[in-house]
């Protein structure tokens, strides 16, 4: 979800991190800081039988859940009305993390955005070249060699030979 | 002759290489970082992966070796009192000339992918020679090529408008012809 916009994105990979998900609240916390298993998406889900914590792993893909012991739900009860009311406690120490992860699973799903439409340029990162490396470059070239090297590409375009 | 002192370089892959400090030091990076005493449990090399590493160091260790031999070899003529043994240090030290000139060539004789890793990391590792051995590889390869057949050795992609293109042909056409 990129935030900015508030566009849905299909993205490749969530950086590593974890994810809590309620009915109410989302949370995405660092696996380093947090301990909590990278990759990986906690879902809490009201079903007949009470509530299920759904562990889905991306790295293997494989799902699984356990029923959340105290919670056996009574038929009579109203459980079905509040199933929505299920959200993530998360500690204060990892509250500040989830802001700062998700901007990096913003910005990561950008370049994964990025790449996607443009796997061309993921296999030839020479039009990337730093400029540092082209201005050691160029005096190396010819004039002419110089003049068809920013004819190849917009990056390379904006080449200035030192004098 | 005292043993080398060595280092243990770390690469972003977490592979460590044990080297001389003499090779090591041809990476001014590096030279640095020993300088300062940051090498305890190894130096951490985060920009450069185990495959350009090795490669890097192939390169440091064959011209350390080579800058050491031809230093005993100066010091041995310089103890020496008659010119014959002087004039054999310096064919000595050009038959290493030329042995170090043909693997450089052969050096750099790798894809495209690698040289681009080997730039990079012999910028950040700054190790002069290399660098400029690796932008006159790229110069050499540039050479006498059209726009077109530099995109394909580098593939890289025409980002140009038709319109684009034909402009830059227009500016300087005497050199696409």
């Amino acid at each position: 979800m990129d935030t900015s916009r508030y566009i849905w994105r299909r993205v490749d990979s969530i950086g590593g991190a974890t994810f809590f998900l309620g009915a109410k609240n989302c949370v995405a916390v660092s696996s380093q800081v947090g301990g909590t298993l990278a990759d990986c998406i906690y879902l809490l889900l009201w079903s007949y039988n009470g509530i299920r914590l759904y562990s889905i792993r991306l790295d293997d893909w494989t799902i699984s859940f356990v029923l959340v012991p105290a919670c056996t739900a009574d038929p009579d009860d109203d459980w079905a009305g509040t199933w929505y009311n299920l959200f993530w406690v998360i500690p204060p120490s990892y509250c500040q993390e989830p802001t700062k992860s998700l901007s990096t699973i913003t910005s990561k799903i950008n370049e994964n955005v990025v790449l996607m439409e443009d796997k061309e340029q993921i296999a030839s990162p020479w039009s990337r070249l730093p400029v540092e490396l082209i201005e050691l470059l160029i005096p190396k070239l010819s004039f002419v060699d110089y003049l068809r090297t920013r004819a190849v590409c917009k990056e390379w375009s904006l080449i200035d030979k030192p004098i | 002759m005292a043993s080398p002192a060595m280092v243990t370089l770390i690469s972003s892959d977490d592979a460590r290489f044990e080297v001389t400090e003499a090779a090591a030091t041809m990476s001014q990076t590096i030279r640095h970082m020993i300088e300062d005493g940051c090498t305890d449990g190894g130096i951490p090399l985060p920009n450069v992966p185990a495959r350009t590493l090795a490669k890097v160091l192939e390169y440091c260790n064959k011209h350390a070796a080579a800058t050491a031999a031809e230093s005993s070899a100066a010091g041995g003529a310089a103890a020496g009192s008659d010119s014959g043994s002087s004039s054999s240090a310096d064919s000595a030290g050009k038959d290493d000339g030329v042995d170090l000139a043909s693997f450089d060539k052969a050096f750099v004789e790798v894809d495209t992918d690698t040289l681009y890793d080997l730039l990079l990391a012999a910028n950040y590792l700054d190790v002069k020679t290399l660098l400029d051995l690796c932008c006159q590889k790229v110069a050499d390869m540039i050479r006498g090529k059209t726009p077109e057949q530099i995109r394909q050795t580098f593939g890289i992609k025409n980002d140009f408008s038709p319109e684009e293109e034909e402009k830059i042909r227009k500016e300087n056409q005497w050199a696409f012809e």
